[in-house]
């Protein structure tokens, strides 16, 4: 297990390695006199010409921007590893304070996406399963087939046709324009960044429906594409496993049926699931940028996405690598945990 | 073809009904996309243009001429449909066929060179899957398009944008990924079997080996892949231009450019009534989820016949 994990762990500062590289060599692509306005911190209004050299000057020396291409890179690495990715001009604030402040935002999205489409996708993955080739099991694969080929932008449209225009319930943004001053008031804590959950510890009722009717269509879309993968998957590993000759000896020591697909068969048809799981981040993320945009949800996406528009690169790079952590530590995690559900992962 | 689709040709598990209903999908998309001249003539003015009209700014309800209704700049609804069907096939071809080059080379490198260059090639895989394709693009655009006209390299109707080529080029380097572990796992298997070893015992060369014998018996579900990607590359490119990655011109709307059109209908989603102004976005969305799923099928289909086991 030991071994396991630590051969695991090693492939870690390889793979970022290989991140980092690819951005910085399409990084090198840009200009180098375009490349330290990049790095350039906040320029103060109304400076001097001779300040203003002095600040390029110093940025040249600070980053390194004279020297080799590997002692450029090595600085900027450095700088990114200390916390130093740069400064949006737009924002008015360091790269990593933006992106580190809208991820609660991003977080309680996903979360209000993922949880429901996991429980979802197992149980109606486990139904379809049990009742193939009925009425049950096409209906979950029709609307899994569905959910994977329609677009979530494009359901988007359709859902805010639908669930804001026409009736008002559920409206784009994150929170009502009446809410807004009070969660940005003094008697409100942000203990969390989630919205919800801040809103229930500061006992205001109103401020979680609020909250909530504003996360349920962004969450809808995101989830959709999640759900019938995952259904897909968990119907098909658990077909795989009905087959297995532990299930029919189980059956043949006199378990009930629940328990033989509960104990024995869903234990190991989970497994893919977990697989599964553990590389959809990528997509998700940008199912994540996709639909904060198309509904003016205030989250890292929404924020990447504007400072791509506003030409802010230190932002795009800095979502972009930050993303790329995520998906790299989800897939750590997902093969951690494959691990330790399953025994004979830990053999090699 | 038969060889690449399953092992013993048996051509009658072929006929699936979700493989047949993609293909007719399909091929509908594709005959519109050949026959546009004809479905939809237009009329093109001296310059080699068809001009934009910006004096109707709103969009005009569907009409004995214009069946489908027009976009605000009297965009006609049916003719962009029609026309821009030709865009996503030419965008997923390219696409896919990049990809799948840049995965046979690396997947058939990875499963043959030896362990180091396969462990290097695939840390460095594991690196290009860490890119959310949404973040990938937008490096991409803001890295390398940096100060370029968005419009610079553009030829009438065929060749893409700098800003298109820039997303197309971001989609295959960093979607070459899964193509590169099928091959490579394909490879691994099949380098073991007896007909390699006979084959290098009747002394052929080692690029015969691998481009005569092992890369055609490697593809197993390839063009499986091939099929879904062809749907998911489409989709993920008109996301792309629908959050305006890519800028808008009215150009690339006259010319007929699904993204754009879908861009142009954005802003009359929540206008009115609901529904008022349906004819500018839903039979367009419509068509993009049946283009989805069409591939799709044609994916699940494919996997079927060769996997009947699941699914």
């Amino acid at each position: 297990m030991l071994k396991y994990i630590v051969r695991r762990l090693l492939i870690l500062p390889a793979v970022l390695f290989v991140v980092t590289l690819v951005l910085f060599v399409l990084f090198l692509q840009v200009p180098a006199e375009q490349r330290v306005r990049v790095y350039l911190p906040s320029v103060r209004p109304r400076m001097t010409p001779e300040e203003t050299e002095r600040l390029i000057q110093a940025t040249i020396e600070r980053y390194g921007l004279d020297r080799p291409l590997w002692v450029q890179y090595r600085e900027w690495v450095t700088n990114l590893v200390k916390g130093d990715w740069g400064y949006s001009p737009s924002w008015r604030e360091p790269v990593l304070e933006g992106l580190l402040r809208r991820v609660p935002a991003t977080l309680e999205l996903t979360m209000f996406a993922l949880v429901p489409a996991l429980l979802l996708a197992v149980g109606l993955g486990r139904i379809a399963a049990r009742r193939r080739g009925a009425v049950p099991d096409h209906m979950v694969r029709s609307a899994a087939f569905l959910g994977w080929a329609f677009p979530p932008f494009i359901l988007a449209l359709v859902l805010i046709n639908v669930a804001y225009a026409r009736t008002g319930w559920f409206p784009p943004g994150r929170m009502s324009i009446w809410a807004s001053p009070i969660v940005n008031g003094d008697g409100f804590q942000a203990f969390t960044g989630l919205l919800t959950v801040d809103a229930l510890l500061n006992g205001q009722p109103r401020i979680f429906w609020d909250a909530l009717r504003h996360l349920v269509l962004p969450a809808t879309c995101l989830a959709l594409a999640e759900w019938a993968l995952l259904t897909r998957v968990m119907r098909a590993s658990l077909l795989d496993v009905q087959g297995h000759e532990y299930i029919t000896t189980a059956r043949a020591k006199g378990l009930s049926e629940v328990q033989v697909v509960n104990r024995h068969a869903m234990r190991n048809a989970l497994l893919p699931l977990i697989s599964t799981a553990g590389v959809t981040p990528p997509l998700l993320i940008t199912g994540v940028a996709v639909v904060e945009v198309v509904f003016n949800f205030n989250g890292v996406g929404r924020w990447a996405v504007d400072g791509f528009l506003s030409t802010e690169i230190p932002v795009t790079v800095g979502f972009a690598l930050a993303s790329c952590v995520v998906t790299v530590l989800s897939s750590l995690l997902a093969d951690l945990l494959y691990a330790v559900v399953d025994p004979r992962v830990r053999l090699y | 073809m038969a060889r690449l689709i399953t092992r013993r040709g048996t051509t009658r598990r072929l006929f699936r009904p979700s493989l047949v209903a993609g293909v007719l999908i399909i091929l509908g998309f594709l005959a519109t996309a050949i026959a546009a001249p004809v479905i939809a003539p237009r009329q093109v003015e001296e310059t080699g243009r068809v001009s934009y009209r910006a004096m109707r700014a709103r969009p005009q309800p569907p009409s004995r001429e214009h069946p489908l209704g027009m976009l605000p700049g009297e965009v006609d609804v049916l003719q962009g449909i029609v026309w821009g069907s030709r865009g996503v096939f030419r965008v997923g071809l390219a696409v896919v066929a990049g990809r799948v080059l840049i995965g046979l080379v690396v997947g058939l490198v990875a499963g043959y060179a030896g362990t180091i260059a396969d462990a290097i090639l695939m840390r460095i895989t594991d690196g290009f899957l860490a890119f959310p394709m949404i973040a990938a693009a937008m490096v991409m655009l803001a890295l390398i398009g940096f100060g370029s006209d968005p419009n610079a390299g553009f030829l009438y109707g065929y060749l893409p944008t700098r800003e298109e080529l820039i997303v197309q080029v971001a989609l295959i380097l960093f979607g070459w990924m899964a193509y590169a572990r099928l091959i490579r796992a394909n490879i691994l298997v099949e380098r073991e079997k007896e007909y390699v070893l006979s084959a290098r015992a009747s002394g052929i060369g080692r690029g015969r080996l691998l481009f005569r014998h092992l890369l055609p018996n490697s593809t197993q579900g390839l063009l499986v892949m091939m099929a879904s990607d062809m749907g998911a590359v489409v989709v993920t490119l008109l996301a792309f231009v629908f959050i305006g990655l890519i800028t808008f011109s009215s150009d690339k709307l006259m010319q007929g450019d699904w993204g754009h059109m879908l861009v142009a209908a954005r802003d009359w989603v929540v206008g009115g009534q609901p529904f008022t102004y349906w004819y500018t976005y839903l039979p367009l969305s419509l068509l993009v989820v049946l283009f989805a799923a069409g591939w799709n099928l044609i994916g699940d289909g494919l996997r079927d016949a060769m996997d009947p086991r699941l699914y």
